[in-house]
């Protein structure tokens, strides 16, 4: 799928998320990202960016899936790092659990720091679904 | 605290519970102490990032016990503002289905679809491990056996 097309579904589903819909001069999801990396305030609204993924995917797919979402904190602050489950809710089926020899994983994890990180997470679950 | 009802006996829960902990203190090579003064520290320190938070893991390990297979798992320890709050989030996975055991869904309106995939509860004292054992395994059993 086209990047522009991916970054327009991350923007909408932003703009619903934050609320920024309603603003006169609305920010951007890719200058929150820009905020958060350079910030990483303890009191951000930090789950706004699994959920504008989330819903991005969601509206690109055209279908709802069940998400859990973690973002990773170290002693002191947000890591930038972001862990998610996600369920097909009409297999039941966890689409990001992942099985090798020894054990079977549950979550991914991300690094969204930018728009690109975010772009890339998006492709990621895209092809998840596609796969599944 | 009032607990679930479940198919396993207390004894049997706790009898799991003890042997989850007895085996994460071999595997630490730490002196034997029990989960009661074990959970006496947690009460204290359970915010300290140096503190080895062992509860998911004891939970974790007597659920996998008492079903009789070892699931896969992921806990977060949730987390507001101003620190750990005492919760914990569970989703399990069956390894060979890969179907989550722990998902509900269900309508606060009756129209929006809200999926969840978690079992949390809070741990304070040894009753509350007790309870979110049992709760995990009224959530899993069933699912396990319908699959």
């Amino acid at each position: 799928m086209e990047r522009e097309k991916i970054i327009a579904a991350l923007e909408t589903a932003f703009a619903e998320i934050s609320g920024a819909e309603y603003e006169d001069e609305p920010e951007t999801f890719a200058k929150f990202l820009e905020s958060f990396k350079k910030f990483r305030d303890p009191d951000f609204p930090v789950y706004w960016i699994p959920w504008t993924v989330e819903e991005a995917v969601e509206a690109l797919t055209g279908r709802k899936f069940g998400w859990h979402e973690d973002a990773f904190k170290d002693e002191w602050n947000y890591t930038g790092e972001f862990g998610f489950v996600c369920v097909d809710p009409e297999t039941l089926r966890c689409l990001t659990a992942e099985r090798t020899d020894e054990r079977c994983t549950v979550s991914v994890a991300f690094p969204i720091l930018s728009i690109d990180d975010a772009v890339k997470v998006v492709e990621y679950f895209l092809q998840l679904v596609q796969q599944a | 605290m009032q607990l679930e009802q479940s198919t396993y006996t207390e004894e049997q829960i706790k009898q799991a519970i003890e042997e989850a902990w007895q085996e994460l203190l071999q595997e630490a090579d730490a002196e034997d102490y029990s989960l009661e003064e074990y959970l006496e520290h947690y009460r204290k320190y359970w915010d300290d990032p140096e503190f080895p938070n062992d509860i998911p893991e004891i939970i974790i390990r007597a659920v996998d016990k008492l079903i009789g297979k070892p699931l896969a798992w992921y806990c977060e320890l949730v987390r507001d503002p101003s620190g750990f709050t005492g919760e914990y989030s569970f989703i399990a996975v069956d390894p060979q289905t890969r179907k989550c055991l722990t998902y509900r869904q269900f309508t606060f309106d009756g129209v929006n679809v809200h999926y969840f995939l978690s079992v949390s509860g809070t741990v304070i004292y040894y009753e509350d491990i007790i309870g979110l054992v049992i709760k995990l395994l009224n959530k899993i059993q069933p699912e396990l056996v319908t699959e």
